[in-house]
């Protein structure tokens, strides 16, 4: 499988997890969204040389992977990108923080290390978080629970319409591909005197696309909203789920 | 009672104050009756696809007056307009926007106000009416070409559509999906105006025919004449639907076109079927059908590499030495 169909692939299996009947999945989507967001906060709001103390909150990381029964190497595989952003943010501090901290053996750590480390370490764990989040609940569910939190309708529905039209944009991507590589066997990749051409193509292309997405949103009565709603409400469970989390994490954050 | 009324209507998508605009839709008149199914038929070009646009107020219309019901076609009545009006477009995936069939379906009733158990109740319907009640969880990109077709058209019919506009419903269907399309198509009892280059689909699916040519109405009248007038259709750059095709040298056998041909002439030989409330005729290869109305039949029988069906409650003395005669019956 190509890249682009095996990216495609990996969206629909996602979306396919979200809606699995696992134990995470059938938590409201309101409550995982502020554990998340909560999670996400209190992670970052630790100091720059604080990393034992940061490397803790993978408490909350490792028990979701293992009750929520997800693989942790397909994490690796999907967000490895935007993990090697991510790691990428602090790579520069080691050369500008040259105070040594401590020594491992023989070696010196300088504060420069440990804050890029830390850095990088608030980045993963987030991205995690955030990835956790996606593969247990759908995006309608995730638009519904930040709607729930009022954050403003134009954001939520280009969130909901980026998600949903990447796919019909990478199958876009990939026709194209697929028909410039069969008229140019034994070539590697697009050539680049190509990419002009088809990269106009495929704006013109993708704008119909939307085009078409846009009047059957019409036909439907769409008036600048997203109505929508979860398939039940919060129970005690979810509420339950939300504090405990809530009271482990603050705990983490205060010892 | 008219559902639909057109009065001159014309459309260009340039300016129409121009000298002499290049007319995409000229003077079209036409009417469509409640529940009636109508076919648009041309050429490349002929503007089918625009016609539909401008009903549902996706083209602006530039001259001329479209009536639904007491609604007039305004960019105010747009929103009333397009709960009795539903667009099934050509390409599904493009339709088909959210991850599941329900959402997707319950789209238009939230759109529309109704509450979570009206939603439900619409959705419900919607998808029973396209027999896909057992799919409503499943994801959109997991369905075949023939489902989503059909979940597009259950996303139509979730806000009560009276009329609807199909864009070629049978591209890129297979036999057996574009059989079942039809079986569904003529069980709604909503109005369609079904444009389509596929001929014999139109035939199985309206009673009459529109052919567009040139941005005017070339022919209006009975599927039947207007689909076996060789002359007419290749006039103006179509062919005779494959089942009337005389090099053929037989109508349609095994087809939607022999059963109703046998409908049409109150046959009597195929009692059972008849009794069945069942519209195929014996040579039908659709198991849907029969399978559904009509138990008795047990299996295929093989004939010269075509399949009869066999039927055990069937009186016609259908024993393998008279299978000729039928054939001889089907292709006089």
């Amino acid at each position: 499988m190509d890249r682009i169909s095996e990216a495609i692939a990996d969206l629909h299996k996602m979306d396919m997890e979200a809606g699995k009947g696992g134990l995470l999945q059938g938590i409201h989507p309101l409550p995982k969204l502020l554990v998340t967001l909560f999670f996400v906060l209190l992670t970052v709001s630790f100091g720059k040389y604080e990393l034992s103390r940061l490397l803790r909150m993978g408490i909350y990381l490792i028990v979701l992977f293992v009750i929520g029964d997800i693989s942790v190497k397909l994490l690796l595989k999907r967000m490895k990108l935007l993990l090697v952003l991510v790691c990428l943010v602090g790579i520069a501090n080691p050369f500008f923080d040259r105070e040594i901290m401590f020594f491992v053996g023989k070696a010196a750590v300088t504060g420069g290390m440990v804050s890029a480390a830390t850095l990088m370490l608030k980045g993963i764990f987030a991205v995690s978080a955030s990835y956790l989040l996606m593969v247990t609940t759908s995006m309608e569910d995730i638009c519904y629970a930040l709607r729930k939190l009022h954050v403003p309708k134009m954001f939520v529905t280009i969130l909901m319409l980026i998600y949903r039209y990447i796919i019909l944009f990478l199958k876009e991507i990939r026709q194209m591909t697929d028909a410039y590589l069969l008229r140019a066997p034994g070539q590697k990749g697009v050539h680049y005197k190509a990419w002009g051409t088809m990269v106009g193509r495929l704006l013109l292309r993708s704008m119909d696309r939307a085009q078409t997405v846009y009047e059957s949103m019409m036909m439907r009565g769409y008036d600048g909203e997203f109505y929508l709603r979860c398939k039940r409400k919060a129970g005690g469970r979810d509420y339950l789920y939300a504090a405990v989390w809530s009271v482990v994490l603050i705990g983490i954050r205060a010892i | 009672m008219n559902l639909l009324e057109i009065e001159n209507l014309s459309f260009a998508y340039e300016n129409l104050r121009r000298k002499s605009p290049n007319y995409v839709l000229n003077n079209i008149n036409l009417h469509i009756k409640e529940g009636e199914n109508v076919g648009l038929i041309g050429e490349n070009g002929a503007g089918k696809s625009t016609f539909l646009k401008i009903l549902t107020g996706l083209l602006d219309m530039q001259e001329g007056k479209v009536q639904l019901s007491s609604l007039e076609l305004k960019k105010e009545n747009l929103r009333k307009i397009r709960t009795e009006i539903g667009y099934v477009f050509q390409d599904s995936d493009s339709q088909l926007f959210m991850s599941t069939v329900y959402e997707d379906v319950a789209f238009a009733p939230r759109n529309y106000g109704k509450d979570e158990s009206g939603v439900q109740e619409a959705v419900t319907s919607a998808l029973r009416q396209v027999h896909m009640e057992d799919k409503k969880d499943r994801q959109i990109y997991r369905l075949s070409g023939g489902e989503k077709k059909l979940a597009a058209i259950a996303t139509v019919l979730a806000v009560g559509t009276r009329l609807m506009l199909l864009d070629e419903p049978s591209a890129a269907l297979d036999p057996k999906n574009r059989r079942n399309l039809i079986r569904i198509l003529n069980e709604l009892p909503c109005a369609k105006l079904i444009a389509s280059h596929d001929l014999d689909f139109v035939y199985d699916t309206c009673q009459r025919v529109i052919l567009l040519s040139g941005g005017e109405i070339a022919a209006d009248g009975d599927a039947e004449k207007i689909l076996t007038d060789r002359e007419l259709l290749e006039g103006h750059g179509l062919e005779l639907p494959l089942s009337f095709s005389r090099e053929r040298g037989y109508m349609g056998l095994g087809t939607e076109n022999s059963h109703r041909f046998f409908e049409n002439r109150n046959c009597e030989y195929f009692p059972c079927h008849k009794e069945a409330g069942v519209l195929n005729c014996m040579f039908c290869y659709c198991p849907l059908y029969l399978k559904e109305k009509c138990p008795g039949i047990p299996s295929y029988i093989e004939k010269n590499g075509r399949r009869i069906k066999d039927c055990s409650n069937c009186t016609f003395p259908h024993q393998p030495e008279n299978y000729d005669t039928i054939i001889r019956i089907l292709k006089e």
